[in-house]
């Protein structure tokens, strides 16, 4: 789906927010980019949707180079991007026009626009609430909202720029559900998040730092092996594999697996 | 200005079903212009005795309780009382019935002063007859169909409309961040209701500043997200929300039109 070859951005006062980003993603997988704060993730997704243009080095969207898409529109339908804040990105004054938003800026006709909406609405859980107010919705919602807007306009991949680290438990819980659902159905999604426990539910993992791929994409159980290389780029292990290991079981994602582990762990001890 | 959060409540909108909530949001417009008009030229009692009546016909075809209409001029008690004082005194007249000073009652006074008051009256409470049965976006949209014609001159007739939703759209948000900003300054000992002017006037700085970056931020922010929806201006968009011209909308505005005429021919 998106090909990265050298790529290179720098501001205008010359500093190097990437410094040669090579790395692919193909279709259908869900990709966590990972890295502390000023690491260039959100510059590198900002490229993925034509928002930034690089300075050097080429990115390839579905097939295509950026400078080809000469209709800007094309690029925005094909990819889909959800922002850190909510409240920030929602422009309708209710659910339906914000899903709408994206849709009218297309062109379509109302009824095609409805259709979608209906279907974005109830692929996000949100279907019955379309005359709601986004203001009195929760943090959880806003988001699932913010997503739903990007999938009516039937995108082939999604970006998250960080879009659960303003929401509570419960609003991450939420939109991490959504996100798993969409990618059952083959949506491919690159998701820049701090939160380590969410990268457990992706393929891979890219660990980014100083605008340079540190720690190539791989799946998060080998990701979370590399405890020296995460610490030198200040990535914290999510808090089950960091029990596990002062508990000495390796590369545990999830409470079930830690727990079968110390099981197994018991019973040879007691053989 | 009434902002609640939760729901879509600023200006007066009423939410009810009735004929003039149906209506076309341009028609009301053009048809309350043409009112307005009307009220400003009536210059006797018994022409704003009908201009009364029609507009209590009008309330009740909109189901907008008489006390809602009159709230709107609860606000401007000390316009109304300051403008009727002056026409009432200051407005030089043959048949004077009390003289003081500067000051000197009329009878042609009193019948300026009556007539201004019921014109005052009337157009505050019966210009509400659009807001509280169009809602803002509705208006937004219809004032964008009704200026489009200007595009021609280059006026950004789109842009003007799509601020007025985002300015909208940010109001709660913005009220939210106020009031948060409000309670941060009080945790650390910021007052807004005692000490002297200049001491309360840096309180009100302290809370300026910070909400006018947030929203500069937030702008940005939204430009981005805006812009990553494909937006790329008014050229070539379409709005989920279709603006239906009907057969009533035209003869609400024929009969409007045809009154605001009769008020105007009152005039002479």
């Amino acid at each position: 789906m998106f090909r990265l070859e050298n790529l290179v951005y720098e501001y205008a006062d010359g500093r190097r927010a990437l410094d040669g980003v090579s790395l692919q993603v193909p279709k259908g997988q869900w990709l966590a980019v990972l890295g502390a704060n000023g690491s260039g993730k959100s510059t590198l997704a900002r490229h993925l949707n034509g928002l930034l243009q690089p300075t050097a080095g080429r990115v390839l969207v579905a097939g295509r180079p950026l400078e080809e898409y000469t209709d800007i529109q094309q690029l925005r339908r094909l990819v889909g991007i959800v922002f850190q804040n909510p409240d920030n990105q929602i422009v309708g004054n209710s659910v339906e026009e914000d899903v709408a938003f994206g849709l009218e800026n297309l062109g379509l006709p109302r009824p095609e626009m409805r259709r979608r909406i209906g279907e974005a609405l109830q692929m996000v859980g949100l279907a019955g609430r379309e005359k709601v107010d986004p203001a009195a919705l929760s943090g959880g919602q806003k988001q699932r909202l913010a997503i739903a807007g990007a999938l009516a306009m039937q995108p082939q991949a999604l970006l998250l720029d960080e879009a659960t680290s303003m929401l509570d438990p419960v609003g991450v819980a939420e939109v991490l559900e959504v996100l798993r659902r969409l990618h059952q159905q083959g949506l491919t999604i690159v998701m820049i998040t701090h939160n380590m426990s969410e990268v457990l539910f992706c393929d891979q993992a890219v660990v980014l730092a100083e605008g340079r791929v540190q720690l190539p994409p791989q799946p998060p159980m080998e990701l979370f092996a590399r405890t020296a290389e995460l610490a030198r780029w200040h990535i914290e292990l999510p808090p089950v594999t960091q029990l596990g290991l002062l508990l000495g079981v390796e590369g545990c994602l999830s409470l079930p697996q830690l727990v079968e582990a110390m099981k197994s762990k018991t019973a040879t001890v007691q053989r | 200005m009434a902002a609640k959060k939760g729901g879509i409540r600023f200006g007066s909108y009423y939410p009810v079903d009735s004929f003039v909530h149906r209506l076309d949001p341009r028609a009301k417009i053009l048809a309350m212009l043409a009112f307005m008009v009307g009220i400003f030229m009536v210059n006797k009692f018994s022409v704003f005795a009908v201009v009364y009546l029609a507009g209590f016909v009008m309330l009740k075809t909109a189901r907008i309780p008489l006390s809602k209409a009159l709230r709107s001029v609860r606000g401007l008690v000390i316009l109304l009382l300051f403008t009727s004082l002056i026409n009432m005194f200051f407005t030089p007249g043959e048949q004077v019935l009390w003289e003081a000073g500067l000051l000197r009652l009329t009878v042609e006074g009193l019948e300026r002063s009556g007539l201004m008051l019921l014109r005052l009256v009337a157009l505050v409470s019966f210009s509400g007859l659009l807001t509280f049965t169009t809602t803002p976006i509705e208006l937004s949209d219809a004032l964008e169909s009704l200026l489009s014609p200007l595009r021609r001159f280059g006026v950004p007739v789109h842009e003007f409309a799509m601020m007025m939703t985002i300015a909208l759209r940010f109001i709660p948000v913005l009220l939210e961040e106020a009031d948060k900003i409000v309670k941060a300054q009080r945790s650390r000992g910021g007052d807004f209701r005692s000490g002297s002017l200049r001491r309360r006037l840096n309180s009100i700085i302290a809370v300026v500043v910070p909400l006018l970056y947030n929203a500069l931020k937030r702008a940005d922010d939204l430009a981005i997200a805006m812009e990553a929806r494909a937006y790329v201006g008014g050229e070539g968009r379409v709005s989920l929300r279709e603006l239906r011209w009907r057969a009533m909308d035209t003869l609400a505005l024929v009969v409007m039109l045809i009154f605001a005429v009769c008020l105007c021919v009152s005039h002479f």
